[in-house]
């Protein structure tokens, strides 16, 4: 006979919470990402950038300058270091074999995913936004003309570039392991592909929007010719595609299995 | 009976490896013992009871729901995993902290049930502070255990929990079960160490090749073996003499000789009807008898005779 089996009187409370359950894994995440294996990786990917365009570029060189904080660090490192942080975020997991602490707390499998995701943004927004601020001071150092207008655009556009790589990349980590290669492709096949071509078509491309807000700025528009027409339909259409990758996120890894056997099989 | 899990016919396959197979069967309250070699279907079946994998055909419910994203349910379920995957990096009170908070307990809360439990699992507090990376495979399995008692759950979930724990953590694991079953948790349990799931189960699952070969009480499986013949050990001074008489009495299916020794290894048909006959077919056949030693029907045996 099956029965209803009514719970126990319990001496703790529950009351499961997306924003409790965050927290939670706001504590791990923080914990873990600061633990002494991975600072000094966390340190040099923070540091790196910044420091090879400050030996690199001379005083005034303001071409040189935007051609490592535009074209390298920002449509080019930003997007990969988002892809291997969001793209890991459940492989991580999976490959550690902890999934299965999480996955069996009372929470949908979605709210993980979501709540999983929050943490890896905003940490990524965190690092984003230090590294950032350290190509400007690199910048500002290098007496670049019109870096303290650029400042502004570049970090705005920052939030939404890490915003939309990171939910791609998590939406990615999802479908395969071997996410980086996907990563490369889409690369590859929209940005630098669809991205190029000049008709509307390149509204699928993350980058081309980028590339608009960015030619908000007066230097932009004048070394790499980028207009800023339809910004607030390219803001909109991040923010669109942001929101659909962590829908798509969420769906998959609710009704799709994930499991460690599987995974070290691959 | 009240059933907590209940599972109907259920199968579970990788590809065409098959993880469990049409198997159907009821686990009650208490401690129940899941009893398989590698690769039976032990830890399938645990994922399909957490929620964590969904059935390829049949019907699994645990307290009359199923698991896969039920968040109501999993509230009431406690999860140990075989493996001693733990988050390494961490130290033991804060990755408790942060699952009790992920699992619904308030802040303040969290942090009490995690040294709280951490305590319970008798896990040395000068280890609470190293991170996690450093313990022992015992020390592992202790915050295992701690994380899945954290929301104190009414069903405990335990893939291999005694592995890696020497003799006194064993005894220390058991006695913590017990008294969690005590106190009213049900608590599914798998392990290698026979005799310990022996000591603690009332009831058992026997799981090979993903079926179930023996289920229920212990007590009602050994019944059902009445029929299988039982290998007994007899030191004795005459064993030819003995041997003769005990098969013109019609009461063995074989025997193994070791004269140099007096050493007689018979296999009874009925052990019952054996036993009742013992004293006076020794007295008839005038031989000393020494030392008689039976391969008893412990779950070993049981599991031994059902898995070949």
């Amino acid at each position: 006979m099956s029965a209803d089996i009514d719970p126990r009187a319990r001496s703790v409370a529950l009351r499961p919470t997306f924003w409790g359950a965050f927290r939670g894994l706001w504590l791990l995440a923080w914990r873990t990402q600061l633990s002494l294996r991975r600072l000094p990786l966390v340190l040099a990917s923070l540091g790196l950038i910044p420091i090879l365009a400050y030996a690199t570029v001379e005083d005034e060189a303001t071409r040189p300058f935007f051609h490592w904080t535009v074209e390298f660090y920002f449509l080019l490192g930003l997007p990969l270091y988002c892809l291997s942080v969001c793209g890991a975020m459940i492989r991580d997991e999976l490959q550690s074999d902890t999934l299965g602490f999480l996955s069996t707390r009372p929470m949908t499998r979605a709210r993980l995913f979501l709540g999983k995701f929050l943490c890896n943004f905003i940490w990524l927004q965190g690092l984003a936004l230090l590294c950032g601020l350290l190509m400007v001071a690199v910048g500002w150092t290098r007496a670049i003309s019109g870096i303290t207008a650029f400042a502004l655009i570049f970090l705005a556009a920052q939030f939404l570039a890490v915003l939309s790589y990171g939910a791609l990349s998590s939406l990615l980590g999802l479908i395969h392991q071997r996410y980086m290669v996907l990563g490369f492709i889409y690369g590859f096949v929209v940005e630098v592909g669809i991205g190029q071509i000049p008709t509307n078509i390149n509204n699928l491309s993350l980058s081309r929007h980028l590339r608009t807000i960015l030619g908000n700025d007066r230097t932009i528009q004048d070394l790499y010719e980028w207009t800023p027409d339809r910004t607030l339909f390219s803001v909109a259409a991040m923010l669109a595609a942001s929101a659909l990758f962590l829908a798509a996120g969420a769906v998959l890894f609710t009704f799709r299995e994930y499991h460690q056997s599987e995974e070290m099989q691959k | 009976m009240n059933t907590i899990i209940q599972a109907r016919e259920l199968s579970r396959w990788y590809g065409i490896v098959m993880g469990l197979n049409n198997v159907s069967f009821d686990i009650g309250p208490g401690l129940t013992g899941v009893v398989g070699p590698n690769g039976a279907g032990k830890s399938t079946l645990f994922q399909v009871i957490t929620g964590q994998l969904q059935p390829s055909s049949g019907v699994l419910t645990v307290f009359g729901e199923r698991p896969w994203n039920n968040p109501q349910l999993l509230q009431r379920i406690g999860y140990c995993p075989e493996r001693e995957s733990i988050a390494k990096e961490l130290r033991p009170v804060a990755w408790l902290e942060g699952l009790g908070l992920i699992s619904g307990l308030r802040a303040q809360e969290a942090r009490r049930r995690a040294e709280q439990m951490l305590e319970k699992v008798k896990l040395a507090r000068e280890h609470w502070t190293k991170r996690m990376a450093q313990f022992s495979k015992g020390m592992r399995q202790r915050v295992k255990l701690a994380q899945a008692l954290l929301h104190e759950p009414d069903l405990l979930i335990l893939d291999e929990p005694m592995n890696g724990l020497d003799p006194m953590g064993r005894q220390e694991m058991a006695q913590i079960l017990k008294e969690l079953a005590a106190q009213g948790t049900s608590i599914v349990i798998s392990s290698h160490i026979l005799a310990e799931l022996e000591a603690l189960c009332q009831s058992i699952l026997i799981l090979n090749w993903g079926r179930i070969l023996a289920s229920g009480e212990q007590k009602d499986i050994r019944a059902d073996l009445k029929n299988w013949s039982e290998q007994l050990s007899i030191r004795c001074s005459d064993p030819e003499k003995l041997v003769r008489h005990l098969f013109e009495a019609g009461v063995l299916v074989g025997f193994d000789l070791e004269s140099a020794d007096g050493l007689l290894h018979v296999r009874v048909k009925d052990p019952e009807h054996f036993y009742g006959q013992w004293l006076r077919l020794l007295h008839e056949s005038q031989t000393e008898v020494f030392e008689i030693r039976s391969a008893n029907r412990s779950l070993r045996r049981i599991f031994e005779k059902v898995t070949t």
